[in-house]
């Protein structure tokens, strides 16, 4: 049975990520997320503005694997998203021309400007999980008797300033953060403390349990710890905090399936020659079982055909249903749903610091492929800050050599672990709570 | 378009079909394969067609059908069949008719999870083969190693000027391109009137739903697979497509169809196709320059004709025993070529495509926007 409608969630696709942050809170709209800019939502004028800046973040985010044109490209993209740096702590609540350009194009171009007028029927909070629909909701929302809640939540460690409305001492917009890091950043931008929570990312909760045991996480980890520590180093150190914190009485023996590595592609494609190398080093490995690979395609053909011609390349394809898997769904939706799924199974998330280092919160090891643009530099830096990500030892063409070092010597565990104990990993739950109750306490 | 019929020509379904041996070779593997057949309604020829699908020479296949409901008027002769034939499984599903995504690929999908074979053959209910047909295509299948075999289609049987031009259309630039394009750039144009597939490869896409939203499901079949890695091959086994009572209605209908789905598949292509049109080209001329161009233009039409008519030869051999098929294949191809012109020009003004009652609006790569309002059929008092 369905849940009462609690909110309004509303997405835009603009890559995955701000899709994904969406995917795990649609239990409190009903099973309804809104996705702005697309069909039957918005004029057809502003559809095609939303559809001209995807494929503007989807050049650039591929661009930089270009020779020359890419570094010039991926030089304009990290100064448009600029994150100035944390140190020393400033006032930073000066409008930055990011935030003039989003107030401009709300109140001139229309962007996101039929947005109340959209869901005027009541009077539910809105969740947003990108900037521009919660400065447009913002601007609605003064004068509004009484106020609709408007909450956005922060998918990355640290963000850029046109995350915050031109005036945010005067604002109502609320934050969802992921991480306290986020919450000093915003604090700097001048966002009222009372504006700000603190949750965590919202994780998928088929991936943890109940909010109280976490039952399917420590069921996960458990198997996970036992594939990543190869050699026993790990458990040498930690077997009892693990006992105690998972609740168990014994260590299981082995996980009873291969070694599970899950390469992220990106909703852009941008990791996508990574693969060739990466199949090319494991190809040994694959077609005698010991690992197993799962790509991670996203909703873009062109990605998984690319994929499929590298598997085939490398004469892999025996392998496809066997010990090499594609998630590769249209919708989009669909694709988080099998992206869950698998993402249970996997020992090893590769991925470029994006939003899902926040999954490290389920126990997952995270392999940082090279971040794109400032906030990805930021994620990335956090999951080093709480050792749950780890920086490639050396190129993909080798990483069947240092997978097994990075399994050998409880690296690999010790991320996986830290992750689990450091990283918030209830923000679904909390953010639930808090949107039922009003209440919210701060870890 | 000399190219282009010299390689029909020299690929022409006498030749190259009689290479292989007569029966299936005991060293070479046979896998099981299902023979997948949406149907819709009454075909020219149908139930000759559907037969020749039960007197195959190979060692073991299955036959799947998927209708629309278990109204549809070809049932009474697929159990005919299905009865007559005991020794060949057959299994009969009725899989809806769906709004909003492409029919075929529907019914394909549902097909795919019912049947068996390491092979899927993707044929249309309007398609008549040999009895080694088959044989000779899992052939190739295992020795070159493809994923997905495609064919030269032979339009044939015409009783009516229409099925005539509709069927020597399909003869010259249909499989003529088919050919041509394969030979010279190994380009695949795949033709949903017959693909082999192999189903893991299938399966790595995601199966046939993977195609769902396009119209153009054939082509982009073949394109995805070998874009994917899959290789891509033909025998140049031709397979006959049967249209004897076409009208002109019909004819202009499909033709604008295919039209529509080409000029969104790949437009500057589409727009060089003009030249395979060079009767519109000349009297173009002759209508801007004034008597001048009509010589020229008049030679042109007779060197189109010629071609036209040495590839009906070289190739149609069931129509060429028609006397009135040479009497009218002058005018055939005159006025063939004027209603092409004014098909080409269609996708240039509208994006719809009428296609067995469905409506769709196309985009690019023919991706399907359903032109039924759902608004719409929300009843009024509701």
């Amino acid at each position: 049975m369905k849940k009462p409608e609690l909110a309004h969630v509303v997405a835009v696709h603009m890559g995955l990520g701000h899709l994904r942050v969406a995917y795990p809170l649609r239990s409190l709209s009903g099973d309804k997320i809104i996705v702005w800019g697309s069909r039957g939502q918005v004029s057809r004028g502003e559809k095609k503005y939303w559809r001209l800046w995807r494929r503007i973040y989807y050049h650039l985010s591929r661009v930089g694997s270009y020779p020359v044109i890419g570094k010039l490209a991926l030089k304009i993209l990290i100064s448009v998203e600029r994150i100035p740096p944390f140190y020393p702590q400033r006032d930073l609540s000066r409008p930055t021309v990011g935030v003039r350009l989003l107030k401009f194009l709300i109140r001139k171009a229309n962007l996101a400007r039929s947005l109340p007028e959209y869901l005027k029927g009541d009077n539910l909070p809105v969740i947003n999980t990108f900037y521009a629909t919660a400065i447009a909701l913002d601007m609605n929302v003064k004068g509004q008797e009484p106020p609709r809640e408007n909450y956005v939540i922060i998918c990355d460690a640290d963000v850029n300033r046109v995350w915050v409305p031109e005036k945010p001492a005067e604002s109502q917009l609320r934050y969802l953060v992921p991480c306290s890091r986020a919450k000093a950043r915003l604090i700097n931008y001048g966002v009222k403390e009372e504006n700000i929570f603190v949750t965590g990312f919202p994780l998928p909760t088929e991936n943890i349990g109940s909010e109280e045991r976490m039952e399917g996480l420590k069921i996960d980890l458990m198997a996970r710890l036992r594939q990543l520590d190869s050699s026993g180093k790990f458990f040498a150190y930690y077997s009892q905090t693990v006992q105690q914190l998972l609740g168990l009485s014994k260590i299981p023996d082995s996980a009873g399936r291969p070694f599970t590595i899950m390469f992220a592609i990106g909703g852009a494609g941008a990791q996508v020659e990574t693969v060739a190398r990466i199949l090319k080093s494991l190809n040994k490995e694959i077609n005698s079982a010991q690992i197993r690979l799962i790509f991670a395609c996203g909703v873009q053909r062109k990605v998984l055909e690319k994929v499929l011609k590298f598997i085939n390349r490398q004469g892999l394809s025996p392998q496809i249903g066997r010990n090499i898997y594609l998630i590769y769904q249209d919708d989009v939706f669909n694709y988080f749903d099998q992206f869950n799924r698998w993402l249970r199974q996997t020992d090893v998330l590769w991925t470029k610091p994006s939003e899902l280092s926040f999954y490290c919160g389920l126990g997952i090891p995270i392999l940082m492929a090279a971040p794109i643009g400032p906030q990805e530099e930021r994620n990335r830096r956090w999951l080093i800050d709480i050792h749950a990500g780890i920086v490639p030892p050396g190129p993909p063409e080798y990483c069947a050599e240092w997978l097994s070092d990075l399994r050998k010597n409880g690296r690999l565990a010790e991320a996986a672990w830290a992750g689990f104990i450091k990283a918030r990993k209830l923000g679904t739950y909390k953010i639930a709570k808090l949107l039922e109750t009003g209440q919210f306490t701060e870890e | 378009m000399l190219a282009m019929t010299a390689l029909v020509i020299w690929h022409r379904p006498t030749t190259r079909q009689k290479k292989s041996p007569a029966s299936p070779s005991p060293s070479q593997d046979y896998p099981l394969v299902s023979l997948l057949k949406p149907v819709k309604g009454m075909d020219d020829g149908l139930e000759a067609n559907l037969e020749s699908f039960y007197q195959l020479d190979y060692p073991l296949y299955e036959i799947l059908f998927a209708v629309d409901d278990w109204q549809d008027e070809s049932l009474a002769i697929i159990k005919k069949l299905a009865a007559r034939y005991p020794g060949v499984h057959t299994k009969i599903l009725a899989t809806g008719d769906p709004l909003a995504e492409n029919p075929k690929i529907h019914k394909l999908s549902w097909l795919e999870s019912e049947s068996r074979g390491r092979l899927l053959w993707v044929t249309d209910a309007s398609v008549r083969v040999e009895p080694q047909t088959l044989r000779r295509l899992v052939e190739k299948y295992s020795s070159s190693k493809a994923k997905l075999i495609f064919s030269p289609v032979l339009g044939t049987n015409s009783h009516s000027l229409a099925s005539l031009m509709e069927n020597t259309y399909l003869n010259f630039f249909t499989s003529g391109n088919i050919i041509a394009l394969w030979k010279l750039f190994r380009q695949p144009v795949v033709m949903g009137k017959s693909i082999l597939l192999d189903r893991s490869a299938l399966k790595a896409l995601g199966g046939f739903k993977y195609f769902k939203d396009y119209l153009a499901e054939d082509y982009l079949i073949g394109k995805s697979f070998q874009d994917s890695g899959f290789k891509v091959d033909t025998n140049y086994i031709w397979i006959k497509n049967i249209s004897e009572q076409a009208s002109l209605r019909s004819f202009f209908k499909r033709a604008a169809r295919w039209a529509r789905m080409r000029s969104k598949l790949n437009r500057p292509a589409y727009l060089v196709e003009l030249l395979l049109n060079p009767v519109v080209i000349a009297l173009a001329a002759m209508a801007v320059s004034g008597g001048s161009f009509l010589k020229l233009a008049l030679a042109v039409a007779a060197g189109k004709i010629m071609l036209e008519y040495v590839n009906f030869l070289a190739i149609n051999v069931p129509d060429r025993k028609r006397l009135v098929n040479h009497l009218s294949f002058p005018v055939m191809v005159m006025v063939k070529d004027l209603l092409l012109f004014a098909v080409f020009l269609l996708p240039f003004f509208s994006n719809t495509v009428d296609w067995r009652g469905h409506h769709f609006k196309i985009g690019k790569n023919s991706l399907i926007t359903p032109q039924t309002d759902i608004e719409k059929l929300v009843y009024e008092e509701a």
